[in-house]
């Protein structure tokens, strides 16, 4: 093969060498056997620069070789401080970014292609460094598709019932759920199996790729947003940027983490390109073909379609408004628009329906109906306001605003109650049951809050774009963009959304990047500029850029390493060993009565029936084991909820298919103490007028080594003798009774215990006990949890929680279920102590059965015969008899 | 998992998404800009997977499914492609007639 001359000139250059050579480098360097990496390779590193600089400079290609030149340095300084947060996977980002950059400085690779070669690889890195930490899956929620995609596999059966949660309304029912990332989670997993990997590396993985996969659609999509105007590939680069390092973006975006929002997102970014791309080519085909093709594959993988077509409608519906007064039609847009959604809803039809249904009815959503109806009017009045301008016809006009009257009788007030009520006034949720959830919450309290916060979790181009939001919409209509208007209409609900939940923090990650990036078309041409105006948006552009990079967290709060550490928690290491318990040593047909957190993980995993899950679907169940567990005082109120939900699987002849299903287990986590006041509420709390319940939980009192004395000191005892004592303070969580502490003074022979108020005074703990009715209890005797604390004063954070704290139960909580289980194990040590003040009888139908972890996770099996002790004997007893 | 492992399993997922997608964007649409062919072939790539596991694994589903595709099809074919029959319902939806 001949290379032409031009070829051969660009091809003779050392720096193409030093570039694709040193970008490999961070991805081998631990098997470079070089004993000292963190020195070797910075100086390897800096010599580069120098060497590369050198070579830049002698041919007079020093600016175009800047990024490359600042890659090489940012892997030499990361080498050098590994000790900060995620110092050892940036200098391989820093390397793949190395690569592209590279061979666009060098000529071998247009802008664009480098572009979206580079950040395609960083971000699917980035995002995949958490599968380099642990191979659980993360979390709670992500094992709902787990778990169906599993059993897909498994079975070769789309699922169209849950059996194994809500026994009272007889599971629920699937057939007209969407199924279609845990399918494709099925089918990667079996495909995959030909390179011997399988599903769990599918579930891993699946999100990281949909990362990799979203930056580039972004970049593409901002430019068809920003069709023919300036910069508009400055603007896309900036925003495919943004997102890639928001930390908002990766709470979801990211491997280990498989549930369906991550795919989903870049199916949204890729709906929204779509529609971007054929209206402003006017290609219907492309709109009919593609479009509906993608929108109903969407809608059988996620909800976010409802975005797209609220967002469109509203942005076309102020362009009509707009160009009635311009004499600008849009009725272009909404062919499009129409024409996605209708073959789209057939499509996904197709997929998604019962099984003795050729075709599913189900009603599409109400904020879509909504929308299609606020397009068709706000459209059809634009049509009918211009026709005498225009060459549309009367009867065509009628037929539009026909179609509007028909769907707004038909389908109005319940899809423009669900548009109110969801779409954007009341994102806060009334319920009992979702108050006690943490994304149900608002981010922040106040406006300033939220300002403030704004930029720890998107960056400062999300306060650029809270900035931005009344010129996008003023730029949009003055310069007649629709991309502009669509930038505003998603940007607005969802800055408004996320200030009052805390749940849309993935989702607006998308309209708070591209908004962000906005400002960037207003940034330098040409020379010319750099004495203008325009130098000032091309400098913030260029903060923020670096803002985003790991340098950023030496100028700012936004620390961009974050995104690595998305991870599975200690909860659910903890739980991993009572997870392959119940798997493996339980039968298929167990059932467990746990709090829904552990739902998804007891199906999932352990292949075991629960009472309730993540899903929080009927409330009522929720509420039920909120009372088994917070509510019922005696073991017989208690055991009375076990006997109703066996009997929901005992009458339901459904569950005769699983040999029936036996009620058998309890399972009680140290997590479940944080949680307690949530439990108590809804427990407490009315689910038919939704009022609130009880505000009360355990007290968490955590070792302060910082206020105990461990080593001891010399203090005189009533005998007026010198003695040792040390002193253990447990400093205690918020609680009603204004419990600031627990104190210890340990002596040789005695253990003194004093309750120290938020005042600061002192009370003999036994005056307080009998004072506010309350006990001290553990998980652990109170000498272990002494003695650890006294030993390790200085590991307290790697030690199990069930040694280094007590709980402090007041009222009615002392005789919680929740606490004669977790904690009767060793009350009489308690009792001895003097710390605890109770009267409970050895349980009769829940035994001990294992502790995990060091009583991380503790589970009792279920006894249907009562336990009697005769002497020493403990017995079942059997129709009658013990 | 491995380095390696997570390269397998990325380029693996990546090309079974690509491959098949790039061939419903040649077969929809034979005229697009490459680098949109490109990026609409990892979204269209999803669509297959349907098609294939329920062929392979819920062959009931795939019945239903397929009879709605080939009435589906019908439908786009003879309204959306041909002019004449589209022309001829349009025309019937909305040209006067006089009584």
């Amino acid at each position: 093969m001949q290379l032409n001359d031009e070829t051969k000139v660009r091809l003779n250059n050392p720096l193409i060498v030093i570039y694709i050579l040193l970008s490999f480098v961070p991805l081998f360097s631990s098997k470079l056997g070089i004993s000292d990496v963190n020195t070797i390779l910075p100086i390897f590193y800096c010599a580069a620069v120098l060497l590369s600089a050198h070579f830049a400079l002698r041919r007079k290609e020093l600016v175009r070789n800047f990024i490359p030149i600042l890659c090489l340095a940012s892997i030499g300084a990361f080498f050098y401080i590994p000790n900060s947060p995620g110092a050892i996977y940036w200098p391989t980002a820093f390397g793949l970014g190395l690569l592209a950059s590279g061979l666009w400085a060098t000529k071998l690779c247009k802008t664009e292609v480098a572009f979206i070669l580079g950040i395609f690889l960083v971000s699917t890195y980035i995002h995949s460094v958490p599968v380099l930490l642990t191979d659980y899956i993360e979390e709670i929620d992500p094992y709902y598709d787990y778990k169906w995609g599993m059993m897909m596999g498994d079975t070769g059966q789309i699922p169209v019932h849950d059996w194994w949660t809500y026994p009272k309304i007889g599971g629920l029912d699937r057939s007209l759920m969407p199924f279609g990332f845990a399918a494709s989670m099925a089918y990667m997993g079996q495909l995959l199996t030909v390179v011997g990997q399988g599903y769990h590396q599918a579930a891993l993985m699946i999100s990281a790729l949909a990362a990799g996969l979203s930056v580039v659609v972004i970049y593409f999509l901002i430019k068809e947003l920003l069709y023919k105007k300036e910069n508009a590939h400055l603007v896309a680069m900036f925003g495919a940027f943004i997102l890639m390092l928001s930390i908002g973006w990766s709470t979801k975006a990211h491997a280990t983490d498989s549930e369906n929002d991550a795919f989903g997102g870049f199916m949204l970014l890729s709906l929204f390109l779509c529609y971007m791309y054929a209206t402003n080519r006017g290609n219907l085909r492309f709109s009919l073909i593609i479009g509906g093709i993608i929108y109903g594959t969407f809608v059988t993988i996620w909800d976010g379609h409802k975005i797209f077509t609220m967002v469109v409608s509203f942005a076309v519906a102020i362009l009509s408004f707009f160009g009635i007064f311009n004499g600008k039609r849009t009725i272009e847009y909404l062919k499009h628009y129409g024409g996605m959604i209708l073959i789209g809803n057939l499509l996904w039809r197709l997929v998604i329906h019962k099984p003795d249904q050729i075709f599913s009815t189900l009603m599409p959503s109400g904020i879509e109906l909504a929308s299609f109806a606020f397009i068709v009017f706000a459209v059809g009045l634009n049509e009918f306001m211009l026709r005498y301008k225009s060459k549309v016809s009367d009867h065509q006009i009628i037929a539009i605003v026909g179609a509007f009257l028909i769907g707004g009788i038909i389908f109005g007030p319940t899809a423009w109650y669900n548009f109110y009520k969801v779409g954007f006034v009341d994102v806060g949720q009334p319920s009992v049951v979702f108050k006690t959830i943490a994304e149900q919450q608002p981010f922040a309290a106040s406006i300033g809050e939220y300002i403030t916060n704004l930029g720890n979790v998107y960056g400062l181009a999300s306060i650029v774009a809270l900035l931005c939001i009344p010129f996008i919409l003023y730029i949009g209509i003055k310069e007649w963009n629709l991309g502009d208007v669509i930038i505003f209409c998603w940007m607005v609900p969802f800055a408004w959304g996320f200030y009052h939940k805390s749940q849309y923090i993935f989702l607006a990650s998308i309209p708070f990047a591209i908004a962000g990036a906005w400002f960037v078309r207003y940034s330098i041409l040409d020379k010319k500029d750099y004495d203008g105006l325009r130098i000032m948006p091309t400098m913030i552009a260029i903060f923020i850029v670096l803002s985003y990079t790991p340098w950023g967290g030496l100028m700012t709060k936004y620390d961009s390493s974050a995104i690595f550490y998305n991870v599975a928690s200690y909860d659910r290491m903890g739980w991993e060993s009572t997870l392959q318990y119940f798997k493996i040593s339980t039968p298929a047909n167990t059932s467990v009565i746990t709090w829904w957190d552990y739902g998804h993980w007891l199906t999932a995993v352990s292949h075991k029936f629960v009472l309730i899950d993540n899903l929080q679907y009927d409330h009522w169940e929720i509420q039920d084991v909120a009372k088994f567990f917070m509510k019922a005082t005696t073991e017989d109120d208690a055991y009375k909820i076990i006997e109703k939900y066996q009997g929901y699987y005992d009458n339901n002849s459904a569950y005769k298919a699983f040999g029936g299903v036996g009620l058998d287990y309890v399972a009680i986590d140290w997590t479940m103490i944080g949680k307690s006041g949530a439990m108590r509420f809804i427990a407490t709390g009315n689910l038919t007028n939704q009022a609130d319940g009880e505000y009360d939980a355990y007290t968490q009192c955590g070792f302060a080594p910082q206020y105990s004395n461990v080593n001891g000191s010399l203090v005189t005892d009533d005998k007026g003798a010198f003695t040792m004592q040390k002193t253990l303070v447990y400093a205690c969580t918020y609680n009603k009774d204004n419990l600031g502490a627990i104190q210890f003074d340990v002596r040789s022979d005695t253990v003194n215990v004093v309750a120290i108020d938020v005042n600061g005074n002192r009370i003999p703990w036994s005056s307080w006990m009998a004072a506010h009715k309350s006990s001290i209890f553990g998980v652990k005797k109170p000498e272990e949890i002494l003695t650890v604390c006294m030993q390790y004063p200085d590991r307290i954070n790697n030690i199990p929680p069930t040694y280094t704290n007590f709980v402090y139960a007041s009222g009615d909580f002392r005789n919680f279920m929740m606490s004669r289980l977790y904690f009767g194990e060793n009350i009489d040590s308690f009792k001895q102590m003097g710390l605890a003040d109770v009267d409970w009888k050895p349980l009769k139908h829940f035994v001990k059965d294992k502790s995990f972890e060091e009583g991380f996770v503790e589970t009792w099996k279920i006894v249907r015969n009562p336990i009697v002790s005769i002497g020493n004997i403990t017995k079942e007893v059997v129709n009658g008899t013990a | 998992m491995e380095p390696l492992s997570i390269f397998i399993v990325l380029v693996f997922m990546a090309v079974v998404l690509f491959i098949p997608g790039m061939a419903i964007s040649y077969v929809a649409i034979p005229d697009m800009e490459l680098q949109y062919r490109i990026v609409f072939s990892f979204v269209l790539g999803v669509v297959p997977i349907f098609v294939v596991y329920m062929l392979v694994k819920d062959k009931f589903m795939m019945f239903n499914s397929s009879t709605n595709l080939a009435v589906l099809f019908i439908f786009v074919a003879v309204v959306l492609v041909r002019n004449d029959a589209r022309n001829r319902i349009i025309n019937w939806l909305f040209v006067k007639r006089s009584v």
